[in-house]
């Protein structure tokens, strides 16, 4: 009976598996075919393994254009949340003060409080950073603030105190305490919030569309705008979403262990 | 003396980068919506917004589509959550009994996750293609061409092909997080338990429920909270058609956001803000009372 109960679970298991993996063989195997014999989009090979629509993708698709605006955008807005949380947090998570209590509550109240887009788009407008990098790079960091400065707190807090003293009777300045003692040690949720902010701007839907142009978007928001431009020429962006998971999924490969506890750690702490 | 010293190292300045950031994007953008809400500001005539007190949000309360859009969202909400955290919850329970694949089958289901909703919404805009859709190709092939259905352009269904859709894509988050607080429950619990004849459906219940209630309160306020502020999902497949029978707030906002009309589609955006954070603070305060204390 337990036998039997024990294949029927890993048949289920293999069954739902199958349910998140055929959709995404069907858009490589579709991708080697041309429009002719795409009548359907089955889930069989092709004739024959055709690359001419990855060469369109090239050449029409801007996928080279969205590759470098999505690695410009997300690595800045990585960096720019990275140095300016960590240290926020640590004022936050090191100070008694009634200051740095209360500025705790602001930050993450910006978890549950939804940014106000409209209101942000006219602040971009009048500072003139609509459909700018800049814009696009402040508006992100600005996003992944409250999420990265409450990870951030957690974590300083597992530092002890004791160093921050040792390096000050020291002599070394506070900027230099902080980057050259507490930061090393902070590393893992360093890494943990470099992914996560990556991963949420590279992947920003929102922002794209209502603060910049198709110029400015990331690589999957090139895919939207390229089915616009072919409509209903499947084989293409079936070829176009290859070229955009490709990047995502060697990163996946590599590192899968590291994004899982990256996307789980703050919400099991929280 | 102990006091001196905290002020002495931990100086605000570390906390200005940060600070000076989020006040303009986010701090200023969310009391300067408050303003632009009562006001009847529009891209065409953008140098003279004038004051127009309540009439945005009467008109707002007034348009049958608003109330349509904020039903969808309710529906879509609640539809996914329940699915999302049941399903995450199957699986997860499954893959902590050290299933044979457990690594592969956590691997294959989390991965939709790395994708943009963008990209997940072309995809599945293929599969439900009416005449070439995967979908209906093979309800054809294994004989049950009754079942096929114009997915998205039939109203009855386009609401619940999106709904699928955020299934296929977030399970794999809630399942990892259900996962990582499996983990934390004693295994010696069950152990006595065992020993204590109870039934696997009994500790299932009283001791594996109890102990994770703090990953389910994580987990629904995420349900929560990503179905209420749901936008690419929609946009991409039917971008709220047919006829408006799957709009939701966020294509509501996007529509009027596009027709130039500021001061309205701010009021939509209070009425909204003030409605999430209203839901979450309720729901996490809730569950937070049911948390079994180790």
């Amino acid at each position: 009976m337990n036998k039997v109960k024990k294949y029927l679970i890993e048949g289920i298991m293999a069954l739902v598996s199958l349910l998140f993996l055929v959709p995404l063989w069907m858009v490589l195997i579709n991708s080697f075919k041309t429009m002719p014999e795409l009548s359907e989009f089955g889930v069989w090979f092709p004739k024959e393994f055709l690359f001419s629509n990855y060469l369109r993708v090239f050449t029409e698709g801007h996928a080279l254009r969205g590759l470098f605006n999505g690695i410009y955008i997300s690595t800045a807005i990585v960096v720019i949340s990275v140095l300016v949380s960590s240290m926020a947090a640590f004022y936050i998570s090191r100070s008694t003060t009634q200051l740095s209590k209360f500025m705790y509550v602001v930050f993450i109240a910006g978890i549950i409080v939804p940014s106000a887009v409209i209101p942000t788009y006219m602040i971009l407008y009048f500072t003139h950073l609509t459909n700018t990098y800049l814009g696009l790079i402040l508006t992100g960091s600005t996003t992944a603030l409250p999420f990265s400065i409450f990870l951030y707190v957690g974590y300083v807090k597992s530092v002890p105190r004791a160093l921050d003293e040792a390096a000050l009777i020291d002599g070394a300045p506070r900027w230099k305490m902080f980057f050259q003692i507490i930061f090393p040690l902070i590393k893992p949720a360093t890494a943990t919030i470099a992914m996560f902010n990556f991963l949420g701007s590279w992947n920003a839907v929102e922002s794209m569309l209502y603060f910049a142009g198709p110029d400015k978007w990331t690589m999957p928001m090139t895919v939207y705008a390229f089915y616009g431009q072919v409509y209903n020429e499947w084989d293409v962006i079936f070829a176009d979403i290859i070229i955009t998971l490709l990047p995502l999924f060697i990163v996946y490969l590599v590192g899968q262990k590291y994004i899982i506890s990256g996307m789980t750690a703050g919400a099991v702490k929280a | 003396m102990k006091k001196d010293l905290n002020s002495r190292i931990y100086t605000p300045i570390f906390i200005m980068p940060a600070l000076v950031l989020y006040f303009i994007f986010f701090i200023i953008p969310n009391v300067g919506g408050l303003f632009v809400g009562f006001t009847d500001w529009t891209t065409l005539y953008f140098k003279s917004p004038r004051f127009i007190g309540l009439d945005n949000f009467i008109s707002m309360f007034s348009d049958p589509i608003f109330f349509k859009s904020i039903f969808n969202t309710f529906y879509y909400t609640i539809v996914t959550t329940i699915l999302k955290v049941s399903l995450g919850l199957i699986f997860a329970v499954i893959l902590n009994n050290k299933v044979k694949l457990t690594n592969l089958y956590r691997a294959i289901i989390f991965a939709p996750i790395m994708m943009s909703t963008v990209v997940t919404g072309l995809i599945f805009s293929a599969i439900y293609h009416p005449e070439k859709g995967l979908l209906n190709v093979f309800l054809g092939k294994i004989g049950l061409e009754v079942l096929q259905q114009q997915w998205l352009l039939d109203s009855k269904f386009a609401m619940n092909s999106i709904c699928a859709m955020d299934v296929w894509m977030g399970t794999g988050m809630l399942m990892a997080i259900f996962l990582a607080g499996l983990q934390t429950v004693p295994k010696d619990f069950y152990e006595s338990a065992t020993i204590d004849g109870a039934s696997s459906r009994q500790m299932f219940f009283k001791i594996t429920i109890p102990l994770i209630v703090p990953s389910i309160t994580v987990n629904t306020s995420l349900g929560l909270i990503s179905g209420l502020k749901v936008f690419g999902q929609v946009f991409v497949l039917t971008n709220g058609g047919p006829n408006d029978a799957t709009q939701v707030v966020g294509t509501f906002l996007f529509k009027y956001f596009g027709q130039g009309m500021l001061g309205y589609t701010s009021a939509v955006g209070i009425v909204f803000t003030i409605f999430i954070s209203l839901v979450s603070y309720f729901q996490i305060g809730t569950m937070r009372k049911k948390e079994v204390e180790m």
